[in-house]
């Protein structure tokens, strides 16, 4: 199409300019009739010569916007998150081939026949999870507007979450049975020394000893206890609520903890 | 003589509680899953039930969910004894029927004074 609207450009330019000539020629010899043919086919040849032009820069404009587009289309293909544009009656303006596979995935049919998907009517970012696959999904939703702000649309960007949640409930499960067992040994140490401690004699060393042996065992207990907080802070969950510790025997443990460090 | 039930997997624990309850004057009971914690408490009727939550076979907390549910032993007084330390957790446990709830570690004077709390002070004659 270009290269045939070049041509044309070419002949007209060329005809044109044998006619002006000839034109010329004839208006020097006086033959009026022949002046006037050879000047009004010269104005059609430029006519031509111009409608040719415009049609070429058209097409070279259509043919730029396609491999914009072509450009376009592959970068948000190779994006691993699903991307989809949909203006307000729900039609898909913009779609990815990674939303298209969740669709088909998911939903069981393209992207284009899903329709708009139940979601947050706002920008707004959140999870969501496919029950009937297990998967999980997060999603960003952003509201599309035009140059005076009128609402045209709305983009959905969902990334696959799956492999980072199962991550998380095994590290969560592993958390709470490593806190669960250390508790269990550690009742007994503390619970042990503890009977012990009331039924001691006057004997120093015997005392010193179980209540270095309490207060470093309280000490274990309350680091299990800061270890699963956190944890449990990192999860949002609210922390678990464990036994208060009394300022003394906090301050018994460290100053143990000074005497037993090398210095 | 008030009777108190020790349920757990764990021989420490039940040694723990049995050794802490051991001065004063109760018959000590002790089941070492869910299943004979289950059997004991419906046949020997305790006045106390130590429940561990964590068990083999039966959990504690099925068992206090069937004693519940069985008019012979709806109104018997159940104390959690566990490890397990979260909020819902402790939940999960009062929506099921244990009168308390005592997170390990715990001390053994104070679980003496949750028995003396809950069965009255003449208990620990």
């Amino acid at each position: 199409m270009r290269s045939v609207a070049s041509r044309v450009i070419a002949a007209s330019v060329l005809l044109a300019v044998i006619f002006i000539v000839a034109a010329v020629v004839a208006v020097e010899d006086q033959r009026a009739v022949a002046a006037a043919v050879g000047t009004m086919v010269t104005a059609v040849l430029l006519a031509a010569g111009l409608a040719a032009y415009l049609i070429r820069s058209v097409v070279l404009r259509s043919d730029e916007l396609e491999s914009q587009n072509a450009i376009n289309a592959a970068v948000i293909d190779a994006v691993r998150d699903g991307i989809v544009l949909r203006d307000l009656e729900g039609r898909v303006v913009v779609a990815n081939r990674t939303m298209d596979t969740f669709a088909r995935e998911v939903l069981g049919v393209s992207v284009h026949d899903a329709g708009a998907q139940e979601g947050p009517d706002e920008d707004a970012v959140d999870e969501f999870e496919d029950a009937a696959s297990g998967r999980s999904f997060h999603r960003l939703t952003a509201l599309v507007r035009d140059g005076q702000g009128r609402r045209i649309g709305r983009l959905t960007v969902i990334r696959e979450v799956t492999v980072e949640r199962q991550a998380e409930r095994a590290k969560n499960r592993l958390m709470a049975n490593v806190s669960h067992d250390l508790r269990t040994p550690l009742t007994a140490i503390l619970g042990f020394t503890e009977i012990l401690m009331t039924r001691t004699g006057d004997d120093d060393v015997d005392k010193t000893s179980l209540e270095m042996m309490h207060s470093e065992a309280k000490r274990l207990s309350s680091l299990i206890g800061q270890f699963v907080d956190l944890q449990t802070v990192e999860r949002g969950s609210p922390p678990h609520d464990f036994a208060p510790q009394s300022t003394r025997d906090g301050i018994a443990a460290s100053a143990f903890s000074a005497l037993i460090r090398p210095s | 003589m008030t009777k108190v039930l020790i349920a757990d997997d764990e021989p420490s624990m039940r040694a723990l509680v049995r050794m802490t309850l051991e001065s004063h004057r109760f018959e000590i009971l002790e089941a070492e899953d869910g299943e004979h914690a289950l059997e004991l408490a419906r046949r020997e009727l305790p006045d106390l039930l130590f429940l561990d939550w964590t068990m083999p076979r039966i959990s504690g907390l099925d068992v206090c969910r069937q004693l519940r549910e069985e008019p012979a032993t709806a109104e018997l007084r159940v104390v959690m004894l566990t490890a397990r330390t979260q909020q819902f957790d402790r939940l999960a446990a009062t929506a099921v029927g244990v009168d308390d709830y005592i997170t390990k570690p715990f001390s053994p004077l104070r679980l003496l004074e949750k028995v003396r709390e809950t069965l009255g002070p003449e208990a620990l004659l």
